[in-house]
């Protein structure tokens, strides 16, 4: 898309309402450098209420499409829609919530505008000579930090979920709904089902946090110390090779290293397992490294980004009571 | 006298009649028999013996005919030997008069080893082979063949002068010369007849071992042992652009005439099975068994389609096998359990028929030229600090030191790496290492089924040390040595190969290290399977512990030849077969009965095996596992 | 039953992201000595494929833009089953971002003709940016099916299980669709070496933008709709910080870092 005509607003969409309230945070910050008002886009068969909670936490405009298509995601209808009101009313940025039908819908949505889009953007800030909205992120294997501008308009950005901290809620808040029907048109995939997922048993291998255990732990019946952790951080609980195939107390599918599950999840913690290389290699993509471990020495603390040497039976309490504090401290 | 005894002496024409008639029948039947088996061999492919037929033929006579592996067990052996031998002799002394002065003492001999093959019988422990009906009947026909023979001594000493003869025939003189005359021909009858249902019997039972047994003792191939057979040659692939070739076993008639006369000639000893690690361990594989089910098949099905794996053959009997070669090292009669596994996995592995651990394991190898599947670029961590040289950065560099994948990224086995560097430092040793240009000799993969992946490494990495003025390795690990010093050389490897125990030896010998000597501690030192059983190299890690301990060695009950495999080679080590019991916690168990201060290795997968088992069995405090290079790099002044 | 589908597997070569790391010494990307592999995803649409035909009969194409060491993808693929690749090659191809990649595999796509499905991972691990495959799907005004963990073909349609965050979603639609499959769906397959050079007996044809119609301001840095400011080489290693004193001490001082690092949000 051409900038002939002025672009002006930050607008900001997730069909998630937790991740849109997210955004809004984000989204706050960028128009206030840009010199711009801030606007949620709302797609439902209800929209009412969906638009003044966008309001109530920060939006200054909403534009609303009610329609009973719009009821659930779908990447033809939503990004139809997207796109025509984009061309209409001209927004300078697009953040889009990067859940995975966020990534879909703001790639398409780039294309049909025939406009650039950076996803998974670590930072977002505005470029105080260019105006415009700049943004790193991690490429290579996160070897290396690429910085991106966007010339063309609108700029569409995905922001990831769980990042930035809403803004307190203001019932109290104004702002203007604008009622919009653009063109949904007819999808040509069709849902026949959907399936929530039960949570109970999540893979090892999906999960974003894992508290694992090794010799470390004496018995088996200590197992609950580290579940306790692993439950303050909605982790899951692994462990290395000797607890599942040797003494078999926990099921195979549970363990990770080189013959057993690799793991990348955000945050891994170690705790009382000496990290010999088998188990180094199954852990090796995971973000964070943090390790527990009565010896010094123990070639685990080679390969974390933090490490306490210390009892794991003290240890380990220590860190869920800090968790604890933290969150209720947060709320 | 003459040179053919006349046997129809004293034997009326009916009984000759009868004779020839049971002769005739038992010939035939042995010839179709043979036959049959000699058309199911000739079904497989073809092969060019390697050895020369003379050293075959010497072969022959050492382990066919004077069995020199059977009397590798004491009892065992010898009553094998007396019976067989001496069997032979008293055949051909029914015929050849002029072994007659020796016959009669034979057949004592003879009828000794058939009561102590009873007693050894009665005594046996464990549980019966699926054959025993069969071997008892068949040991019932050799007594009763036995004891007619005596009692047709007895009852005529003259034609069949013996002692046993001699001593038997007062029981019968009483019975007076005319029963005799008419009980004679009766006994020399029944006599020849057990002896010829023998011979008839001999195609359908384990008997059938007298005939194919020697025969693969000459046909064998005379080979590198640590060197696998090659299926294809990829340089010529490549050239030709020809890739039509069928890779591994997946019938019967996929293996080669040879290997199937090998199959056959299975005496059911067990003795393979024995000595299995793999079958220790509670695993499927049994070498015995699945050599009895190859055969079985072999015979059934002339021009089977049969499918091997999954049909006759577990997968996971195959992933079982270390490669240790106990089997093949206890086989008495030459069979190549081991080349069979590794043609029957090599189909597995073109077919792409594995699991993600091996899958994965083969990427890695590609992928990042290791085994662990870490970073390339992580290679020489090991010696960070050291001022180990790179190869080429130094003149007159003697050795590249290859320090293998498990000596560059295994914690446990860097502390083995940096040990040797200070050995080979102290005795002015001037070496260098490939640093990140080394990468996987892919012995792996090799012994995964991947030959491709293994050929085309060797090939690389032999023109890269050749161009790069290589001409001498010292290596960590005997599985790195096994394959340059005897798999490398055919894809253009020009090296002179050491393992680091025969390097500090050498150094020991020509007095370049002094060693303090510790002689409060007993020390026991397990044979790696590549290093002893492959290549023969039992006593250079001896000479150097007794270096450091003169007095205080003590040897595992089961050593040298018969070291038990600590579990980890042929791939085990990076996936996992079901089993009741590992290997090295057997083995370990093994060692703590001794009670050494020290268990000796010079392995890094048999380190990295003994620390597991060692963390189960809680021994890691009292019998610690060491490589010999850190005893000597601890005791060096 | 429709049979004999006409497949296209668009594959991106990468280098394997595991083994880049920063040189210690230069501070910059060392890829030398670094494999170059199919990209992770693109390899289980490969797989996906290869399981469809044996299924129902039909063709893989497989189709990729790179240097000219990404023939190797094309000869592991057809290792893999496919029966043809194609190359996009050429300097002209260089810098492209996903909006110029898409641009470039579209036209390749309509060269190379018919299809009933066009199949690729969801993203490419070198980059991580989930979009050409969308981009293509509309540059070519395909139905687009994302996340697939499941692909059964019926008659004129396909039916796709997605894998979403919070639900596994069943769909549907009629052919021709472009579908990207996530890691889940498959196990590749590992043909061996043997087979990878067995394979450069297939044909594989390489294409400059003049052979696909593509004029060089719609490719390349020059195509692109992003517009890189800089790079930098992010830290890589380990950090190796110990927490230290009593349990709790160390405790806080581990969680206050993690949650300001934004490694783990508090519920």
């Amino acid at each position: 898309m051409t900038s002939t005509q002025k672009h002006e607003g930050v607008w900001v969409f997730s069909e998630s309402p937790t991740v849109a309230r997210e955004l809004l945070s984000k989204g706050r910050e960028l128009s206030v450098k840009l010199g711009t008002h801030l606007a949620a886009v709302a797609f439902g068969e209800d929209v009412s209420e969906m638009s003044k909670e966008l309001v109530a936490f920060g939006a200054d405009r909403v534009y609303a499409v009610q329609d009973p298509s719009l009821k659930t995601f779908q990447v033809h209808l939503y990004s139809n829609a997207l796109a025509e009101m984009a061309q209409t009313y001209r927004p300078d940025v697009v953040l889009i919530g990067a859940t995975r039908s966020g990534l879909e819908l703001a790639a398409r949505l780039a294309e049909r505008l025939k406009t650039g889009c950076c996803t998974e953007c670590s930072k977002l800030d505005v470029d105080p000579d260019k105006k415009c909205v700049i943004v790193d992120r991690l490429i290579l294997g996160g070897n290396i930090t690429e910085t991106l501008i966007i010339p063309s308009k609108p700029q569409v950005f995905t922001l990831p979920k769980g990042v930035f901290q809403p803004l307190s809620k203001d019932p109290a808040r104004t702002g203007e709904v604008v009622r919009v029907q653009p063109k949904i048109g007819e999808s040509p995939v069709k849902v026949l089902d959907r399936k929530p997922k039960q949570f109970a048993g999540v893979r090892i291998t999906d999960a974003e946090v894992i508290v694992s255990f090794g010799r470390g732990l004496k018995k088996k019946e200590d197992i609950p110390i580290v579940e306790e952790l692993a439950k303050t951080v909605s982790g899951v609980v692994g462990c290395s090779r000797p607890i599942a195939e040797d003494l078999k107390w926990l099921p195979v599918d549970q363990y990770v290293g080189l013959s057993g599950q690799k793991v990348a999840p955000k945050l891994y913690i170690a705790c009382g397992i000496s990290g010999q290389i088998q188990h180094i290699t199954g852990i090796q993509n995971a973000r964070v490294v943090v390790a527990v471990n009565t010896d010094s020495k123990a070639p685990i603390f080679e390969y974390t980004d933090y490490g306490i040497v210390g009892d794991l039976y003290k240890v380990v309490p220590a860190i869920a009571e800090a968790f604890r504090r933290h969150s209720s401290g947060a709320k | 006298m003459e040179i053919i005894r006349d046997i129809f002496q004293y034997v009326p024409l009916p009984f000759v009649v009868a004779w020839y008639t049971i002769g005739v029948i038992a010939a035939y039947l042995f010839v179709t028999g043979i036959r049959r088996h000699i058309r199911a061999w000739r079904q497989g492919k073809p092969e060019t013996i390697s050895g020369t037929p003379l050293s075959r033929l010497t072969r022959l006579i050492y382990v066919g005919i004077a069995q020199a592996r059977i009397l590798d067990k004491k009892y065992n052996g010898t009553v094998h030997a007396l019976i067989s031998i001496i069997g032979f002799l008293l055949l051909a002394g029914m015929f050849f008069p002029i072994l007659q002065i020796i016959v009669g003492y034979l057949a004592l001999l003879f009828g000794a080893g058939l009561i102590l093959l009873e007693y050894k019988r009665l005594r046996a422990t464990g549980p019966s082979l699926e054959t025993a009906w069969e071997d008892s009947f068949v040991f019932g026909v050799i007594v009763a063949m036995a004891v007619s023979g005596f009692l047709m001594m007895g009852v005529n000493t003259w034609a069949w002068p013996s002692p046993a003869g001699n001593a038997l025939s007062p029981i019968f003189a009483p019975l007076g010369p005319k029963v005799l005359v008419e009980l004679y021909p009766t006994l020399f009858l029944i006599h020849s007849a057990l002896v010829f249902s023998l011979i008839a019997y001999i195609p359908n039972s384990r008997l059938m071992h007298l005939i194919a047994s020697p025969l693969n003792t000459y046909y064998t191939p005379i080979t590198v042992k640590g060197e696998l057979t090659t299926p294809f040659d990829l340089k010529q692939m490549m050239e030709t652009g020809n890739f039509d070739v069928k890779v591994g076993a997946t019938e019967i008639n996929d293996f080669t005439w040879r290997q199937k006369l090998g199959f056959d000639a299975c005496t059911l000893c067990v003795r393979c099975s024995d000595a299995c690690p793999a079958k220790a361990s509670g695993t499927k594989l049994s070498p015995m068994h699945l050599i009895l089910k190859l055969k079985n098949l072999e015979l059934q099905a002339p021009a089977s389609g049969r499918r091997l794996h999954g049909d006759v053959v577990d997968p996971e009997e195959l992933w079982a096998c270390t490669t240790c070669r106990a089997c093949v090292q206890e086989c008495p009669v030459l069979i190549q359990h081991v080349e069979a596994i590794y043609d029957m996995r090599r189909h597995l592995m073109a077919e792409g028929k594995v699991d993600k651990k091996k899958r994965d394991l083969i990427t890695f190898l590609a992928n990042v030229g290791n085994t662990y599947g870490l970073p390339s670029a992580d290679r020489m961590k090991w010696a960070e600090g050291l001022d180990v040289k790179l190869w080429g950065e130094e003149p007159n560099q003697e050795f590249l030191y290859w320090v293998g994948c498990a000596g560059s990224y295994d914690t446990r086995n860097q502390m083995v790496s940096r040990a040797l560097v200070k050995i080979m430092k102290a005795a002015r040793v001037s070496f260098g290492v490939l640093g990140n240009d080394e990468r996987c000799n892919c012995e792996v993969a090799r012994r995964v089924g991947e030959e491709g992946r293994f050929q085309q490494t060797a090939m690389e990495l032999n023109e890269m040390m050749n161009k790069r003025g290589v001409k001498k390795i010292v290596t960590q690990c005997p599985h790195c040595y096994n394959t340059f010093k005897n798999e490398y050389p055919r894809f253009g490897g020009k090296f002179e190969v050491v393992h680091h125990t025969q390097l500090i030896a050498k150094l020991l010998l020509d007095g370049k290290l002094k060693l303090r000597k510790d002689a409060e501690k007993t020390i026991t030192f397990h044979d790696p399977c590549y290093l002893g059983r492959y290549n023969d190299e039992f006593e250079a890690p001896r000479a150097v512990i007794r270096a450091l301990l003169p007095k205080m060695l003590v040897e595992l009950p089961r050593s040298r030849t018969k070291s038990f495999c600590c579990g980890g080679g042929g791939g085990n080590t990076w996936y996992t077969v079901e089993l009741t019991k590992k290997c090295s916690v057997i083995r370990l168990e093994e060692a703590r009965q001794l009670a050494p201060n020290i268990l000796a290795a010079a392995c890094p997968y048999c380190i990295s095996m003994f620390e597991d088992a060692a963390k189960i069995l809680g021994t890691s405090e009292n019998m610690p596992v060491k490589d010999i290079a850190e005893l000597v790099a601890e005791a060096l002044e | 039953m429709r049979n004999m589908p006409n497949m296209i597997v668009l594959a991106k070569q990468v280098f394997y992201t595991q083994d880049l790391r920063i040189d210690r010494t230069t501070k910059k990307l060392k890829t030398e000595g670094v494999a170059r592999v199919i990209s992770e995803s693109d390899k289980n649409a490969i797989e996906e494929a290869v399981r469809l035909k044996e299924k129902h009969g039909g063709k893989i194409t497989v189709l990729t833009m790179g240097p000219p060491e990404a023939k190797e993808a094309l000869r592991e693929a057809i290792a893999m089953g496919a029966d043809e690749g194609y190359m996009l090659v050429g300097p002209e191809f260089e810098n492209s971002d996903a909006h110029a990649t898409a641009v470039s595999l579209a036209a390749g796509i309509k060269k190379i003709g018919q299809f009933d499905m066009i199949l690729c991972g969801e993203t490419s691990e070198d980059q991580y940016s989930f979009q050409v495959g969308p981009r293509t799907a509309e540059i070519l005004n395909l139905p687009q099916i994302t996340y697939a963990v499941k692909i059964t073909l019926q008659d004129a349609k396909v039916l796709v299980d997605r894998n979403l965050e919070d639900c596994y979603e069943t769909v549907e639609s009629k052919l021709p669709v472009f579908v990207t499959v996530s890691r889940e769906i498959n196990e590749p397959r590992l043909p061996t070496l043997m087979a990878i050079m067995a394979a450069s007996k297939k044909p594989m044809t390489a294409w400059t933008a003049k052979n696909i119609g593509l004029q060089p301001g719609e490719l390349g840095r020059q195509g692109s709709l992003t517009e890189p400011v800089r790079s930098a080489v992010a830290t890589g290693e380990r950090k190796r910080v110990m927490m230290e004193g009593e349990p709790s001490e160390a405790a806080e001082k581990l969680v206050t870092t993690l949650v300001g690092e934004g490694v783990v949000k508090v519920t």
